[in-house]
């Protein structure tokens, strides 16, 4: 009976609760439609945050991109040059203690922020190096390179000349053509026109750099170089009309005056000089 | 997922969720609010979200909203704030308790566990089956079976009195039965 009686008394309550709760209604205070217009206002304002997040974060991306950039190459390709020219000499003093020598009419530039990354330089003229040990150290010119780790020796590159003189460590010259030779203390390497490389031993390397104490060596040196040579020491023009291949071979100190030297060069090849101007020297053949 | 879709996902399924919500904490603001932000996840994950399974889904974002947030602010439970009963339906004497009634099964069903009463409501409420109710909740039916029955058990407790007379009305038109038979 008890039994019964609980059963029914559940009967009751689950009829009950049917009939009391099917079929009623909810009464929201916020109706859908408002649920669903904030949530759109709510999505559009966040899509544009986002994307303005987004283009925020790649403007800023760009330019810190375009920051590294313009640093990097300002660091890379910011050139140091040194023009010295004709009638004096200068001394380059690179960012590792190497020393550069430059002789007159000569220009040497190299990039000194990136000078630990990549010792090169750019030469064109003459120059006395003397470097300090450690990395591959480039000299480039128009006619050739050449490359050492830490030794001194003299460079000429100048018109269509190049030449190269070791004096201590070893240096490694290559041409254009892709030719290469490595020189030891006393060689000397010329690169001809045509880009092949002449090795000369047992030069004696003090009348290649003599220039760096104002003395100046000609062995069968074309006359035309003699000439340049002094245009560059002088600072003054030499006109000639000399055209046939004579060659020179003599010495001169700075210490002397320019018609001193005109003086004594000129009469050995049957030549004759006069002044047009204080720096304007004319040179011909001495007529017999 | 364009904004059409998610407009036809919300008007498809934003009552259920705001409902279940609502059964379970008897808060209609809290049962809106964690609607609204469930839709708001939807349309932030709507890239991976597959449209068979977005109901259960949305069901359970709504119960980690519902749960991470409930903990931080235990409300009032006020259900037949929002809940309008159909008068009509009842029987004439419960409809002369109506206010009583009303106020017996507040109190029921705020006692009752939350689990019970998802289910119990679902069932009553949205005459759900079963069947249906495991579904979205991704329970067997033995278990909807068994909230049930505790439900019904736990409402028989606490309303002793309000079906008291019930049974009698029953008893007695059961004995009138039988008398005029």
């Amino acid at each position: 009976m008890k039994d019964d009686k609980e059963h029914i008394k559940l009967d009751a309550i689950d009829k009950q609760s049917k009939a009391f709760f099917a079929g009623g209604t909810f009464r929201w205070k916020k109706g859908e439609a408002e649920v669903l217009a904030e949530l759109n206002e709510q999505i559009r304002w966040q899509a544009s945050a986002r994307s303005f997040r987004l283009s925020m974060r790649m403007a800023a991306m760009a330019a810190s991109f375009l920051l590294i950039l313009a640093l990097g190459s300002f660091l890379r390709f910011y050139s140091t040059t040194t023009e010295v020219s004709a009638g004096t000499h200068q001394m380059v003093d690179l960012p590792d203690g190497s020393t550069v020598d430059l002789n007159a009419g000569s220009s040497l530039s190299y990039y000194p922020y990136w000078w630990h990354f990549k010792r090169i330089v750019t030469l064109e003229g003459e120059a006395f190096f003397d470097v300090q040990q450690g990395q591959r150290f480039v000299v480039r010119s128009s006619q050739g390179k050449t490359q050492v780790l830490g030794t001194s020796f003299n460079i000429l590159a100048r018109g269509n000349r190049y030449r190269v003189t070791c004096l201590s460590g070893s240096v490694r010259v290559s041409s254009k053509q892709k030719r290469k030779v490595v020189l030891k203390p006393g060689s000397q390497a010329v690169v001809k026109p045509d880009g092949e490389i002449e090795v000369r031993q047992n030069i004696e390397p003090f009348s290649e750099i003599s220039w760096r104490n104002d003395v100046f060596f000609f062995t069968a040196t074309p006359i035309q170089e003699v000439f340049e040579e002094i245009e560059r020491q002088y600072n003054v023009t030499i006109q000639t009309t000399i055209k046939e291949e004579v060659l020179y071979t003599g010495n001169f100190t700075k210490e002397q005056d320019v018609e001193d030297i005109l003086g004594y060069v000129c009469p050995a090849l049957g030549l004759k000089y006069s002044r047009k101007s204080p720096n304007l020297y004319f040179i011909t053949q001495a007529i017999e | 997922m364009t904004r059409e879709d998610f407009n036809f996902l919300f008007h498809t399924h934003f009552e259920e969720v705001r409902k279940y919500v609502f059964y379970r904490s008897g808060d209609e603001e809290l049962a809106t609010d964690i609607a609204q932000d469930t839709f708001m996840r939807l349309w932030e994950k709507r890239d991976d979200i597959r449209l068979e399974t977005v109901k259960g889904l949305l069901l359970k974002m709504a119960t980690d909203l519902y749960i991470t947030r409930y903990h931080k602010e235990k409300r009032a439970f006020n259900f037949f704030n929002t809940f309008v009963p159909r008068e009509d339906a009842l029987t004439p004497e419960d409809q002369l308790n109506y206010e009583e009634l009303k106020k017996a099964y507040e109190e029921a069903l705020k006692s009752m566990p939350e689990k019970q009463r998802v289910v119990f409501l679902m069932n009553r409420v949205d005459e759900l089956k079963y069947r249906e109710i495991a579904e979205q909740l991704g329970l067997s039916v033995k278990a909807i079976e068994k909230r049930m029955s505790l439900a019904l058990e736990h409402l028989k407790q606490q309303l002793k009195d309000k079906v008291s007379h019930i049974v009698l009305l029953i008893l007695t038109s059961c004995l009138f039965r039988r008398f005029k038979n």
